[in-house]
């Protein structure tokens, strides 16, 4: 239902927006000389000429076969498309959340321990500047420094970790890192204060007086918990990471999905754009459910009837 | 104890599993062949550069092909630059307007202007290893006839003499004719065995001519690469080994990718960018591109634009050298009329509508106009500098008119200009071309699709029939056009454009920008010193 909603909205919000991408076919096709005729045809090739409903259910109808259409500029299959470019943006995307987890939640857990510490005042210090730093700025900065001054990676680029694994992974250090920064700094913000909340409860404090290590009562007792808030913003951030695809794909031109969007709706390509928010659709609505499902393996009197 | 450090093995292990998965898929379908460079032949030990061999040229434009490259009916823009490499026309175009052979040895115009017959290259070979000879030609052309592809309405009928000699009836001559057929557009020449074999869905995205470069692959918005054609019909060429066009969007990324040496040339729009590369130590070559012009719409009869009083007054209250000066870093120059200085049709005696706002007061007044107007400005978008737009708006202002700058995306504006436009300009850059009576043709001719909302000057159709008549373009009857359109302010020139080529300092003779017409250089002269 939700699916078809959004399709619907984004469906609708296209044919709303001013201009015509046959006349912009057209334009990128040279219109010199074209005729009505040939501008009437095209609109025909494509099903334009019919009334919006029917080019919804028509493209509702092929996309449930998996058949997403073909772009109006370049004639080429939208689901072929997406097919190549998909993987790169989940790609990214994916270990940028996974250094998200590994770097913020014990850095979150640190500063709660050591609350008041230098520790703790740097990692926060840090972790408002990462919530704050545009992520276009931070590429920019990287590049200059890490591209241009010390020459240590490459400034622009995408290679399958198949095809060069060290080339791959010199060419993704940097785009991973700016999609990575907000959401370990958001998430060390949230584990910081539910690691606090949760070691203030009395049944850590008995945990203490039974003897445990410290350790074990954080490990065990406390982070487990304290993860609640975390997980249910670690899903909320894949809707971010998606949205920040598109800037870190074009400052380090990897031929991902968020570029692909972004073109589409300049272009004013109807199926590309559909195509992709589809599936950007599908991605936010399984992270929610992973999230959901989560709750009760971290929260034994969490259940779903 | 037991039971959970096997789940936490199992957990480490699905982990694994889960990343080494999405790496998998994170791996595109297909990519680019290498290409290793060859070490040269010949090491240049004289004091004057010699050509070496080997290397790949990496070239980085901002758009990759948007439409298809490899048939040459459907390729446009960005595309016929992608086809360069491997897609010869019959004849070369350089920029001053000279018309050099290429695939034709020579050609001959029929005294009576009926037709023009060409003597096409012997031992010429298309990748595939078919022949380049007189059906290949008549099946190219008959092609871009059939698309309808722009100056292809003049051929009547192409006919095969023998095997090296094509005949091209035309319906009726202009002097523009013979540059139709240096363009990949309009005279592109692909192997017709490939079209007949593969269909036109196996060419589209991969070119076979008869190019110095094959074409390897083609990803988009990422790359295509080309090798080196072995089988090239010019001994000895091409030096490179290959040439890779590398899609880059983003202009600081551009600028990043020229700073590292990751790639030797970059195709841009003039400005900061290309200022601060030539800053940096790079070399940068540049050509008028052509002329941006407020268009206005004074076929309406009520609109205050079909006045030329007041095309003057707007002209002489806009202050282009400041224009000029405050966008282009050094680029741009004032336009006051619609050649660049410097190009075959440029009139040294025409006395310029330079900046006076009391003259553009006066024109106002006496048109009826001295409490002002209200006028829109509907500038191209990419093409044009929105800060321009804005620019012309605050000197209109202070002679009285409030302009309203619309902002529109490409369709949006296509539509004005296809469709026409009310009580206003279009603010669009027009391209340069070396013949000026093609650029009159296309734009403000008589047959041309473009500005309908725009009153041409009465006599311009006879006068430009007259010019396109001669055998070779004439400077007098130039003359004599572009007097008719500069004297009735038909469109008012606000900058010249220039389009910027930035290369390292290894690269050698590509002559970039030195031709007419796309993709602007000669890939089979390129090399790059060691």
């Amino acid at each position: 239902m939700v699916l078809l909603l959004v399709s619907l909205m984004v469906f609708l919000t296209m044919r709303l927006l001013p201009g015509d991408p046959i006349l912009m076919y057209m334009t990128m096709r040279d219109v010199e000389g074209s005729s009505q005729e040939q501008i009437d045809n095209i609109r025909k090739e494509f099903g334009l000429d019919k009334p919006v409903m029917v080019q919804y259910l028509r493209w509702v109808s092929g996309a449930v076969r998996g058949d997403l259409g073909t772009s109006i500029l370049n004639r080429s299959s939208v689901s072929a498309e997406l097919k190549r470019r998909v993987p790169i943006t989940f790609y990214l995307t994916f270990l940028s959340l996974l250094l998200s987890v590994v770097v913020s939640i014990p850095l979150g857990v640190i500063s709660a321990m050591r609350r008041g510490s230098w520790l703790d005042t740097l990692v926060t210090t840090v972790a408002n500047m990462g919530v704050t730093v545009p992520v276009f700025w931070l590429g920019i900065l990287l590049v200059y420094v890490f591209g241009l001054i010390l020459k240590w990676l490459p400034v622009f680029g995408y290679t399958s970790p198949f095809t060069n694994f060290w080339v791959s992974l010199k060419q993704v250090v940097m785009p991973v890192f700016c999609l990575a920064v907000f959401s370990i700094a958001s998430s060390m913000r949230q584990t910081r204060s539910s690691m606090l909340e949760v070691i203030r409860q009395d049944y850590i404090r008995t945990a203490r007086a039974k003897g445990l290590k410290e350790r074990v009562i954080v490990m065990r007792h406390a982070l487990k918990n304290a993860m609640i808030p975390v997980v249910t913003l670690t899903g909320m951030t894949v809707r971010y990471l998606f949205g920040g695809a598109v800037l870190v794909e074009t400052v380090f031109n990897i031929p991902g999905m968020g570029r692909m969007t972004v073109d589409g709706i300049l272009a004013q390509d109807y199926p590309v754009v559909q195509g992709a928010v589809l599936v950007i659709a599908v991605t936010i609505l399984l992270s929610n459910l992973i999230v959901d499902l989560s709750y009760g393996w971290l929260d034994p009197r969490i259940r779903y009837d | 104890m037991r039971t959970k450090g096997s789940l936490k093995v199992l957990r480490f292990l699905g982990c694994l599993i889960v990343t080494v998965s999405l790496m998998f898929i994170g791996s595109p379908g297909q990519t680019a062949d290498k290409i290793t460079p060859k070490t040269p032949a010949k090491p240049a030990l004289t004091n004057a550069p010699q050509p070496q061999y080997g290397g790949v040229l990496k070239i980085i434009e901002a758009a990759g092909p948007k439409t298809p490259f490899g048939w040459p009916a459907e390729t446009v823009g960005e595309s016929v630059v992608a086809s360069t490499p491997a897609i010869e026309t019959l004849v070369r175009q350089y920029y001053d307007g000279r018309i050099e052979p290429l695939l034709a040895t020579a050609w001959k115009i029929a005294p009576d202007k009926s037709s023009i017959t060409f003597t096409l290259r012997k031992g010429v070979k298309f990748h595939d290893g078919t022949d380049f000879d007189g059906e290949a030609v008549k099946f190219n052309l008959e092609a871009t006839k059939a698309a309808k592809l722009p100056g292809t309405d003049a051929w009547a009928s192409i006919e095969v003499i023998d095997n090296y000699t094509v005949k091209v009836n035309l319906t009726e001559y202009q002097n523009t004719v013979l540059s139709r057929f240096a363009s990949v557009i309009t005279s592109g020449m692909v192997s017709p065995t490939a079209y007949k074999t593969k269909g036109l869905e196996g060419i589209r995205w991969a070119p076979i001519g008869t190019g110095p470069f094959e074409f390897v692959s083609f990803e988009r918005d990422v790359r295509a690469v080309f090798k080196k054609f072995p089988g090239y019909w010019q001994k000895g060429k091409p030096y490179l080994d290959g040439v890779e066009y590398v899609y880059i969007k983003d202009p600081m990324t551009e600028a990043n990718a020229m700073l590292t040496k990751e790639a030797h040339i970059l195709n841009a729009e003039s400005g900061k960018m290309v200022a601060d590369l030539r800053d940096a130590g790079l070399n940068v070559f540049t050509n008028p591109a052509g002329v941006v012009c407020l268009i206005p719409d004074s076929a309406n009869a009520d609109s205050p634009l079909a006045d030329k009083r007041v095309r003057e007054a707007v002209e002489y209250a806009i202050d282009k050298e400041a224009i000029a000066k405050a966008k282009s870093y050094g680029f741009w120059t004032a336009a006051y009329q619609l050649p660049p200085i410097g190009t075959l049709a440029y009139d040294r005696n025409f006395q310029d509508r330079k900046y006076n706002v009391q003259k553009a007061k006066q024109l106002l007044t006496q048109a009826g106009y001295a409490k002002g107007m209200k006028i829109k400005i509907l500038p191209q978008p990419w093409a044009v500098d929105p800060d321009v737009a804005l620019g012309i708006q605050g000197y209109l202002a202070k002679v009285g008119i409030t302009a309203d700058v619309e902002v529109l995306d490409q369709g949006k504006f296509t539509d004005y200009r296809r469709k026409g436009w009310k009580n206003g300009f279009l603010l669009m850059a027009i391209g340069y071309r070396p013949n000026f009576l093609q650029f009159i043709t296309e734009y403000l001719g008589p047959t041309s699709a473009d500005f309908p909302s725009l009153k041409k000057p009465a006599g311009e159709a006879a006068l430009l029939k007259e010019g396109l008549s001669t055998t070779n373009p004439e400077f007098p009857k130039i003359q004599k056009v572009l007097k008719l359109i500069q004297a009735d302010t038909t469109l008012i020139p606000v900058h010249v454009t220039v389009r910027a080529c930035v290369y390292q300092k290894n690269v050698h003779d590509t002559n970039h920008l030195k031709l007419a017409t796309w993709p602007f250089w000669t890939p089979e002269t390129a090399w790059l010193s060691k």
